[in-house]
Order: structure tokens, then C-alpha cells, then sequence
């Protein structure tokens, strides 16, 4: 592990990385704005917390149910992909050595500390814009900004785009927290009847039932 | 994690060669995986190997896509001021390095940069990066050769020629 290679790069050349390292980078409006895309608002002007076991709760708690059931959904995620190459056909796949981790429903208990390696498959899903991840986050960010119209565009897109997606019931449970916000109280309806029909046993059923007896509870009932 | 890793993960992307203008969006989607992948991090390790193998994949996958316009270096960039510069000399000289160093590293395939910003612009171990990255450690070995000799060969030229 000590092993080093023979030769490192010359002064001259060290003393330009030297300099490299001094330039500052990101603005701070960056990582403000980066921070409101995340749902970290708080975040980004809270004092960090140390790195290590207990640094992560600043960082978890801002989480919605969204994030956090994406975080169970990863795991899930990157199990489903190494069986279904076939649903990303226009992407290469590389080897690459998936965790062994037992296909249970979100949320997992915390896995063993393993290697990581993030299979291919999960990354495409994420990064760009129409990842799903990407697309439950800009929704979620305009749910939270008051803009359910908005929130429910993207989750339309999502559908098209992801039919068959991973984060399935995610959306299901935001769009019927979008059409309540919105004041549909029918529609909120039939889509948590449907959502709780279709995923019985799911962990997200509470937030559903939650977010019909709310929007019951503004309308006139059934 | 976010706000004491942010400028770690930022510039990491901008030494793998994400222009300024794309910078934003990829360090995004570099946390939208940490968030989705707290579970499966050990906090008994090291986190920026781990930030930096997530933000490879990143960056590759972008590639693949071809959403990330290449490089990067050359663009006019209006920088941050680092606290702490002692003067507008300092900081050009720094800016000129800057991007004498990112241009260099363009010239390099992204697994040999990779490799080569890992271990000698932020100072992993070479196991780090193997982890890291997810490569045998002697591909890492022999990718790192490989990343020096370009890299020392471009920057020079880079200095010769301005």
C-alpha cells in the first residue's frame, strides 16, 4: 500500500500544482444556489460539522421523505440494474463488481461498510436532466416553492420518461401531495386509492394516507 | 458533508475537466448520489476518495452523454478570490498556473487524469484511488506513469509557448 512509484513529478512542474491549488473556486453564490437545488437551504450557511460518524446528521436532517426513501431506493437501484442490463441497452457496460446486498424493500438496514463501487448503471439514472433523481428533486424544489403546478409537470415527465422507473411510488406520493397542495381533493383521492392498491405494505403508505385525510379534510368528502 | 466538502468536490470536477459553465449542474448531481448513497459509506473512512470516485462516474457518464462541453480550461472564468492572496501578483500567477495545469490535463484521457489529480494534485494514496475509482491498483500504477509523462510534457510546452 506504501508502494510509490519511482518518480514523482518534477519541481518545476510541482511548483505550477503548488499554484494550482491556490486558486479559490466556487463563489459563494454557487454554493448557495447548488445547496436550494439540493433542499439544503439551511445547510449551506450552518457551520460544518466534523467529518466522521457523527458529522452526518447536519447533512441528513434537512433530507425529505423523498431523499431519504431515495436513499433505500439506491441501494434497491443498483441491485435491480445488475440484473436488468438490458433496460439500459444504448449504454456500454462495463464490468463493474456490484455490492452484495440482499433485494430488500427501502429502506434497507445499513449495509456492512463495503467497498463502494457504484455501478454505471446508477449514475445514468442520476446525472443529467432527466435522470430520475434529478427530476423528483427539481419537483420536489417546486413543491416546496409553493409552485405544485410546476412539481406536477415534472412529475408528468418523469412518467413518460421513466415509466417503469425506480422511484415509482416516490413520485406517486409527491404528485399527491402536489395535487393537494393544489387543492384537488377528488384527484388526491383516486391517486392514494390507487397508490395504496398498487404498493400495499409500502413505507411510503403513511405519508399517503396522510396526505388524503389533509386533503379530506379540506373539501367536502366523498 | 456539503458544506466542508463543496469546494473539494468543485474543484475536483473542474481538474477532471468540466468547464465552468457545467461546473454548477455536476456538482449537483455528484451530491444528489451522495445523498442517495449515505447508506452504503463508511464514516471510518475517508470521505473525499469516496466524494472523488462519485464524481468520476459523474463526469464520465456526461462525457458519454456528450452534455459537458470539453474543457474547460480556456474559458473566461471569473474566479473566486481565495481569502488570504497577498496580491493581485500572486493571484494571477496563480490564475496563469491555474490554467496552464487544467489545460495540461486536457490533453489527457479522463482515466489517466483521473488517476493523475487524485494522487498528485490532492495527495491520495494510490490505493485510495484504486477504491476510489474502482481500477486494479497496478492499472492505477501504470496510468499514473503514463498521466506524468503527458501531463510534464504539456505543461512545459505550455510554458514555452504562451
Amino acid at each position: 500500500v506504501t508502494e510509490r512509484t519511482p518518480e514523482a513529478l518534477p519541481p518545476d512542474v510541482a511548483g505550477l500544482v503548488e499554484l494550482e491549488r491556490q486558486t479559490a473556486v466556487a463563489t459563494e453564490g454557487a454554493r448557495v444556489r447548488v445547496a436550494a437545488r439540493l433542499g439544503l437551504e439551511g445547510a449551506a450557511s450552518a457551520p460544518g460539522a466534523p467529518v466522521g460518524a457523527g458529522g452526518w446528521g447536519s447533512f441528513v436532517a434537512p433530507l425529505t421523505i423523498l431523499t431519504i426513501a431515495a436513499a433505500g431506493a439506491a441501494v434497491w437501484l443498483s441491485v435491480r440494474s445488475a440484473g436488468e442490463g438490458a433496460r439500459a441497452p444504448e449504454r456500454p457496460q462495463p464490468a463493474v463488481k456490484l455490492p452484495v446486498i440482499a433485494p430488500v424493500a427501502p429502506p434497507p438496514p445499513a449495509p456492512a461498510p463495503a467497498v463502494v463501487q457504484e455501478p454505471q448503471a446508477v449514475a445514468a439514472r442520476v446525472a443529467g436532466p432527466d435522470g430520475e433523481v434529478s427530476l423528483l428533486a427539481a419537483a420536489r424544489k417546486e413543491l416546496a416553492a409553493g409552485n405544485p403546478r410546476g412539481a406536477l409537470a415534472l412529475l408528468r415527465r418523469h412518467e413518460r420518461r421513466w415509466p417503469r422507473g425506480e422511484l415509482v411510488q416516490e413520485r406517486e406520493v409527491m404528485a399527491i401531495q402536489a395535487l393537494a397542495a393544489s387543492g384537488a381533493a377528488g384527484e388526491v383521492r383516486a391517486r392514494a386509492d390507487r397508490f395504496l392498491q398498487r404498493f400495499p405494505g409500502s413505507t411510503l403508505s403513511e405519508a399517503v394516507r396522510q396526505a388524503r385525510a389533509d386533503s379530506a379534510g379540506d373539501a367536502p368528502g366523498p | 458533508v456539503y458544506e466542508q466538502q463543496f469546494d473539494y468536490v468543485w474543484q475536483s470536477l473542474r481538474r477532471l475537466g468540466v468547464g465552468a459553465g457545467d461546473v454548477e449542474d455536476a456538482v449537483h448531481d455528484v451530491f444528489i448520489v451522495v445523498q442517495r448513497r449515505l447508506r452504503d459509506y463508511d464514516p471510518a473512512r475517508p470521505v473525499r476518495p469516496w466524494l472523488f470516485g462519485i464524481a468520476y462516474r459523474i463526469v464520465s457518464e456526461r462525457r458519454r452523454r456528450g452534455s459537458a462541453a470539453e474543457v474547460a480550461a480556456d474559458d473566461h472564468e471569473v474566479l473566486a478570490v481565495a481569502d488570504g492572496q497577498p496580491s493581485p501578483e500572486a493571484r494571477f500567477a496563480a490564475e496563469q498556473a491555474r490554467r496552464r495545469v487544467h489545460r495540461a490535463l486536457a490533453e489527457l484521457p479522463i482515466e489517466q487524469r483521473a488517476v493523475l489529480v487524485m494522487h498528485d494534485l490532492e495527495g491520495h494514496s494510490a490505493s485510495e484511488v484504486a477504491e476510489a475509482i474502482g481500477a486494479p491498483l497496478n492499472t492505477v500504477y501504470s496510468r499514473l506513469r503514463l498521466a506524468r509523462a503527458k501531463f510534464v510534457t504539456a505543461v512545459r510546452a505550455s510554458g514555452e509557448a504562451p
